[in-house]
């Protein structure tokens, strides 16, 4: 093993000089995020703008609008979105929401920006892999693009694919060459996570710079680290899934399928089942809303922390309880499966999983309430995001254990009261980590502030918005509106109000989702007409600030930073300042991290009488 | 030469790994090399697709059973894979165990690809012998499970047979083959665990 002395010397990293070299077929980790959010939030976009032809028909239906149906000719008949094409709206508005916009902006995206920089590293383990990681992604992206654009359309077997539905080439327009495209779509997106899982797990294990142990990491890497490691351990069994849903398509197999008749056609096929299927896709299906939900809690963990000036309250209790979350997130999925006819002990035991999953949650919530009593809170927009994430994430796991309990569950299944919980606790906050991820970091990013009072607009329309559009939809869940219908004419129970409610959601959509582009405009003035951000503008601890901004490639010129403290040291006293950057030395400062509240006696301390810092208000 | 890569491992793997010394304290190195750590955690994500498929072939073969007779081959190409994995070892503990890369421990690296190709020939067989039994993919849950099972296991394999090829290209450069052997090795180990586990799902009734 080499000594420190022979590393610094072995710091020749050339920077690629062509354009091709240094911006498209990048090796930084820096690009390659800036790769990943551009196209998750264009795959974002896509899957909004989906939102908005599903949610005309709710509003009006059988109602014509030329307009809309003019910009897209093939999904309208008569001024009429279509009811198959609503449903490969649906289908595809989930898929591309989940996978491709929020799991590829948050591991893609802030896992490649942050994991590197927070943790001290040059790059990823494996640049090539993560180059060639984004390249596969786009690949799925185009691939599931296209599925919009054949014959029959795109699936429209919901996100969850479920057989018969997926497995027919018959069932529904969309279940032909649209579904096939889907899983393969599928199949290639899983393969580039797992190549980007595998760099950010072996940089976080490996890569960490000197005195960075694990339990000095910000919350946002462990966060980021837990997630990766879900999404390894989790999407190949959907991966296999998918295997054996393509075989029982196009070669005859019948894994999922049993005898079935359709259009008064027999499809003689010999007792499959489907629901190995469900157990497959849930296997991966409820990590996977983890997935999304870590990396959220661990930005505005970071956020949170940095602008109360507060370090976070119960660092270690945070990071146990990622794990914890982690750990459980994979004995649960069956709470997806309540009226599947499954064994009712079954059933019990999975309630019981999916409730103790409360229990670590709660933790980190009460966790950022404290860090926020009696912090001197700045209101910067991605704070207001990050509290705001706290709201949605209350909000959504309250009826998260309605849902646990398959005696209510029975009742609530399939009916908006479930997209109004997960859109809330898992779309919904995950945006908001997202957004204040982005504004947080953009500066580290582009060297330029984005508008903050047009940040600030653009949050309070989308959180009164979030709320307008999903509240009401617990009311169409209550009252028996199921959910995936393009239509409630036949049934007959519904209370005539239930459609006033679909008008005022759709409303509520349409406005909330015209707010984004708010955020587009003030992201796209900022990067070229932002004000100069400095190298550390929101005067926070960790390594990255420390960085130029933005940072150049290899991050931290001839050497590489060395780490101190814990990265929560905000309003320590005794300190000459409110925060003290990890790479400060503790001679120098104070600390109060946990398990370190006594430093070590230094000639200075001893001199001056004070300079060891009384233990913080609290540190873990 | 590698003008554009950087090559992080180097540059900062180093310096990284258990942290904990900021103070001066002496610093830990990583728990293993990197390349190494990407095989075990490749391996994590494996065992899980092959525990997937398996749990569902566990699943399905009991409900309808399995109606026609495994290709005996497979017991010699479980032997052979076997072998292949031993003779491997052996050839880890030769190169490991001296300076020098000698004759002896490239030899063993030989004959384990070359029992790798010819594990691949015998599945073949097995297919074959399976389809003059009149039994193909869609003939029943038990002989889809059969191919589909064998088939992943068949392309990991070929995975593995491209990573000594790409070992044994290297063979003279020292220091380079003994950094690939024990990932590599690591990950032919793995398949041979994983088409153990296979043989006892395939044959259950």
């Amino acid at each position: 093993m080499a000594t420190e002395h022979a590393v610094e010397s072995v710091v020749v990293h050339h920077e690629p000089q062509s354009f091709w070299r240094r911006y498209i077929f990048s090796m930084d980790h820096k690009v390659i995020a800036i790769q990943y959010m551009i196209t998750a939030g264009l795959m974002g976009l896509i899957g909004l703008v989906m939102s908005w032809l599903m949610r005309i028909p709710l509003a009006w239906p059988g109602e014509s609008v030329p307009i809309v149906a003019k910009i897209f000719p093939g999904l309208f008949e008569g001024g009429v979105l279509r009811p198959d094409a609503y449903l490969a709206m649906m289908t595809m508005h989930g898929t591309l929401m989940v996978f491709f916009f929020l799991t590829a902006i948050l591991l893609g995206g802030f896992g490649n920006l942050l994991i590197p920089l927070q943790c001290g590293a040059r790059d990823m383990a494996f640049p090539f892999v993560n180059m060639l990681s984004y390249w596969v992604f786009l690949l799925s992206c185009l691939i599931m693009l296209a599925s919009l654009f054949v014959t029959g359309g795109a699936a429209a077997a919901g996100w969850t694919a479920y057989p018969p539905l997926s497995a027919l080439e018959k069932a529904v327009p969309g279940s032909g060459l649209g579904q096939t495209l889907w899983l393969v779509a599928m199949a290639v997106f899983i393969a580039s996570s797992v190549m980007g899982g595998l760099n950010y797990i072996t940089t976080v294990l490996n890569l960490r710079t000197q005195g960075m142990s694990m339990m000095r990491l910000p919350l946002t890497v462990w966060a980021l680290f837990v997630a990766a490691i879900l999404g390894l351990l989790a999407f190949p069994a959907l991966f296999a899934g998918a295997v054996l849903l393509l075989l029982d398509r196009h070669l005859g197999t019948s894994f999922y399928l049993s005898h079935v008749v359709v259009g008064g056609e027999h499809i003689v096929r010999e007792g499959g089942n489907p629901l190995l299927w469900q157990h497959l896709f849930w296997f991966l299906g409820h990590p996977e809303v983890y997935i999304l939900i870590l990396p959220a809690m661990g930005i505005a963990s970071e956020i949170i922390s940095n602008n109360a000036r507060k370090p976070i309250f119960g660092y270690r209790v945070m990071v146990y309880s990622i794990i914890a979350i982690g750990f459980l997130s994979f004995i649960v999925w069956g709470h997806h499966m309540f009226v599947s006819g499954m064994n009712i002990w079954l059933s019990a035991a999975f309630t019981l999983t999916t409730l103790i999953i409360a229990v670590p949650s709660a933790v980190k919530t009460f966790n950022w309430l404290g860090t926020l009593w009696r912090g001197k809170l700045r209101f910067t927009t991605a704070m207001l995001f990050a509290i705001g994430f706290v709201s949605t994430f209350v909000t959504g796991g309250l009826t998260g254990i309605f849902l646990g309990n398959p005696t209510i569950d029975i009742q609530l299944h399939d009916t908006y009261f479930v997209v109004a919980h997960f859109h809330i606790v898992m779309a919904t906050s995950s945006v908001f980590g997202i957004f204040a991820g982005v504004y947080h970091w953009f500066p580290k990013l582009f060297g330029r502030m984005m508008d903050e009072r047009l940040g600030k607009l653009h949050f309070w329309l989308t959180f009164l918005g979030m709320y307008a559009i999903f509240f009401p939809m617990h009311y169409l869940g209550f009252m028996g509106v199921p959910r995936r219908y393009y239509g409630f004419g036949l049934l007959q129970y519904l209370a005539p109000n239930t459609q006033d409610i679909q008008l005022f959601i759709s409303v509520a959509a349409f406005i909330t989702g015209a707010a984004q582009f708010l955020f587009l405009v003030n992201l796209i003035r900022s990067i070229w007409w932002g004000r100069r951000a400095e190298a550390n503008p929101w005067q926070g601890n960790t390594l990255e600030w420390q960085a130029p901004s933005p940072p150049p490639h290899g991050n931290w010129g001839e050497k590489l930073p060395v780490v101190y403290r814990w990265a929560y040291d905000y309003s320590v006293a005794g300190a000459s300042q409110d925060f003290i950057p990890q790479t400060v030395p503790i001679e120098q400062e104070p600390t109060g991290e946990p398990g370190r509240h006594v430093p070590l006696p230094t000639v200075a301390a001893t001199l001056s009488g004070d300079g060891n810092g009384k233990p913080l208000q609290n540190g873990g | 030469m590698r003008p554009t890569v950087l090559l992080p491992q180097r540059i900062s793997g180093i310096s990284g790994g258990r942290g904990g010394g900021g103070d001066g304290a002496p610093l830990g190195g990583p728990l293993m090399p990197t390349a190494q750590l990407f095989v075990w955690l490749l391996i994590g994500g494996l065992t899980m697709f092959f525990a997937a498929l398996c749990s569902a072939a566990i699943v399905r073969i009991g409900i309808d059973g399995r109606t026609f007779l495994l290709p005996p081959i497979i017991w010699v190409n479980t032997g052979i894979l076997v072998l292949s994995s031993v003779l491997l070892g052996w050839a880890q503990w030769r190169v490991l165990k001296g300076r020098e890369v000698e004759p002896k421990g490239l030899r063993a690296l030989g004959a384990a690809t070359a029992l790798g190709v010819l594990f691949m020939g015998g599945q073949a067989v097995a297919w074959y012998q399976l389809a003059q039994q009149g039994v193909f993919l869609s003939s029943s849950p038990a002989a889809g499970f059969f191919y589909v099972l064998t088939a992943a296991h068949g392309v990991h394999v070929v995975g593995g047979l491209i990573a000594l090829a790409v070992l044994w290209s290297v063979r003279r450069r020292g220091m380079t083959f003994r950094r690939r052997l024990g990932p590599v090795a690591t990950y032919w180990h793995f398949l041979t665990f994983v088409w153990l586990a296979l043989v006892i799902v395939l044959q259950t009734r």
